[in-house]
């Protein structure tokens, strides 16, 4: 009886922090005065001792929330801010506490090892951490690629460094090879202009000398 | 492995070669590259085969890893053929030296242009960029690509020796996404082949520890030796070594260690002889740079004028260790918790993994606490640590894969 009783606190607290992802974050503290992460642990702990294995698909499901959880990351890092909230209604910055809770009270499905359910709860974490970062990462690389498939050298470089490459090859353009380069000694004002080693690369073979700027 | 091993033996003998006084050329990397072949033929026609494996079925689960590895492995393969160099300290330096030393073919004139700060690092980025440049590519990104495959493969190859594939594909694909490694895949840095030679060197030992193979022995040992022909400065290669002597001792095969040492200690020495030279000066012995990194801090605690300003930083620094070593790997870290946990449980004995990665800690911390009293810009480049301690994902996922496996 107790069993039941502290699965159906655990899928309550899980519901609960699926509330600040339907609102904004900290909406479900100043309610209850719980920090979500608190209450997280408490599902961890409550899942830790409930644990049992009474569905085999709970891991698939799981698979399915992992995978929704990405899509919305992604989505939401490969266009503008507020994206997902203003076409889902949804906070994605507030996912994350309740995607793992999610999973962690689904754990308490699919395994009836403590030893078994502890793995799912870190492997959990770990993907539901660093698989978004890695899906993000690879969106931006071939939004990149997909925006500019032939795209020149310059082009390129001129994507990662904007004007300062501009401005590179202008001086490039317009001086000989045995010019000598001025550049500003203020690192911290000019970071990019100001790096000896930087405009180097991009004037060499020209001399580049650092003059003291008032 | 084959292009792992062979690409630090290639940009190893240009080097040798160069300083030997045969110009950087095509015909020396021709040369270059025939050597290792026929090394590596001698080794498949006289080292004898690992037992083949029984053939397995590939089921789903194996089907939906290897998909996503394949998908993810894709996108670092397009990069590399798309992408540029464009990273700060890849143009400044690693791609700047390569240039010089296409420009002219000698390694000695390049360092003439660049001035001191070409002996920062070894050089083995930069003549792997040397190599692709003279095979007449415009871009060397997929240098990286191909690195980061091989090592999956590599890794995911240790893995399967006493994994299942569902297991072993699994493990990989943790590694695939461990903090920065696949980041690190597409942009032209040294920490990501420091990561796979360290990494792999200490995966092979511990393998070494398992199997008592001579074979991971070595290869433990030339990987390590290969990750100081990368970064040169951090002595975590160390551990590795110090792992090994360990293990050779408790299984009374001390020849498995002096011939590793052997392997090892030219690798080792090979840049720090080099950089000594040029600076006149005679290179520092592993040993002498452990001791003068302890009078470094013996000096500092014992000197009241500095002791008064060096009792500061050690909180600082603890909070800087801990914000930049500790917490963008905590993923990792909870693995490792996570297999301390089990290990407690059921009494283990088996912790060399974890006296590795938690030697690995103290190292990194004592250095770091070095940097902070020696160094007024210490903490400036927080990115820098945090990179530096990218080896420590594979070392804690295989150890800690093994070890569940097999309880579980």
């Amino acid at each position: 009886m107790w069993r039941k009783i502290s699965l159906l606190i655990l899928f309550l607290a899980t519901i609960l922090l699926w509330i600040d992802v339907f609102t904004y974050q900290g909406y479900l503290e100043s309610q209850v005065h719980l920090p979500s992460k608190l209450i997280l642990l408490g599902v961890f702990a409550l899942g830790a001792l409930t644990r049992r294995k009474t569905s085999s698909s709970a891991l698939i499901i799981s698979i399915l929330i992992l995978a929704l959880y990405c899509l919305i990351v992604v989505i939401e890092g490969s266009t503008a801010q507020g994206y997902v909230f203003a076409h889902l209604r949804l906070r994605p910055e507030s996912m994350f506490v309740a995607t793992l809770a999610t999973l962690f009270a689904l754990a308490t499905l699919a395994t009836s090892h403590l030893s078994n359910y502890l793995f799912y709860v870190v492997i959990s974490f770990y993907l539901v951490r660093l698989m978004p970062i890695v899906i993000t990462q690879s969106s931006v690389t071939l939004r990149e690629v997909v925006r500019a498939p032939f795209a020149s050298y310059d082009q390129k470089m001129a994507l990662t460094w904007g004007d300062f490459y501009t401005h590179m090859q202008e001086i490039q353009d317009t001086t000989n090879e045995d010019s000598v380069v001025t550049i500003p000694s203020d690192v911290k004002k000019y970071p990019l202009d100001g790096n000896a080693f930087l405009v180097r690369y991009f004037v060499y073979p020209r001399t580049v000398v650092v003059e003291d700027t008032p | 492995m084959i292009f792992l091993l062979g690409s630090g033996f290639v940009t190893l003998s240009l080097f040798i070669m160069n300083w030997l006084g045969v110009p950087v050329s095509l015909l020396s990397l021709a040369l270059s590259v025939t050597i290792f072949a026929s090394l590596y033929l001698l080794y498949k026609r006289f080292v004898p085969k690992d037992p083949v494996r029984q053939k397995e079925a590939w089921s789903k689960v194996d089907y939906f890893f290897l998909t996503i590895i394949i998908l993810l492995l894709l996108v670092v393969m397009i990069n590399g053929l798309w992408g540029v160099v464009s990273t700060w300290d890849a143009l400044t330096l690693y791609d700047f030296r390569a240039l010089r030393i296409v420009e002219t073919g000698s390694i000695a004139q390049s360092a003439q242009i660049q001035g001191n700060y070409f002996y920062a690092y070894p050089l083995f980025t930069s003549l792997a960029h040397v190599s692709l440049y003279l095979l007449g590519l415009t871009s060397p990104m997929i240098f990286y690509a191909l690195l980061f495959t091989s090592f999956v493969f590599a890794f995911y190859q240790l893995l399967h020796r006493t994994l299942s594939r569902a297991w072993a594909l699994f493990g990989s694909l943790l590694v695939i996404i461990a903090p920065h490694l696949f980041w690190h895949a597409q942009i032209a840095y040294t920490n990501l082949p420091y990561t796979i030679y360290l990494g792999l060197g200490a995966v092979y030992i511990l393998e070494y520890a398992r199997t008592g193979n001579r074979r991971d022995a070595l290869f433990g040992a030339i990987l390590t030796g290969l990750s100081t022909w990368v970064r040169s400065v951090e002595p975590f290669w160390l551990i590795n070594i110090f792992t090994l002597l360990l293990i050779t001792l408790s299984k009374q095969k001390f020849f498995d260690f002096l011939l590793s040492l052997v392997l090892f200690i030219p690798l080792e020495r090979v840049w720090k002889v080099y950089v000594a030279m040029a600076h006149n000066v005679v290179a520092p012995t592993a040993l002498g740079q452990v001791t003068n990194a302890v009078k470094t801090v013996a000096t500092a605690v014992t000197n009241t004028t500095v002791s008064t300003s060096i009792s500061k930083p050690i909180y600082p620094v603890i909070t800087y260790f801990f914000a930049n070593a500790v917490r963008p790997f905590v993923p990792v870290l909870a693995l490792f918790a996570l297999g301390i946990f089990f290990k407690v449980i059921h009494k283990s004995r088996a912790w060399l993994g974890e006296f590795m990665v938690f030697s690995y800690y103290c190292v990194a911390f004592y250095g770091t606490y070095i940097f902070s009293i020696s160094q007024s810009y210490w903490d400036d480049i927080p990115g820098s640590l945090e990179r530096m301690m990218m080896f420590i994902s594979p070392i804690i996922i295989y150890n800690f894969l093994i070890y569940y496996t097999k309880k579980s």
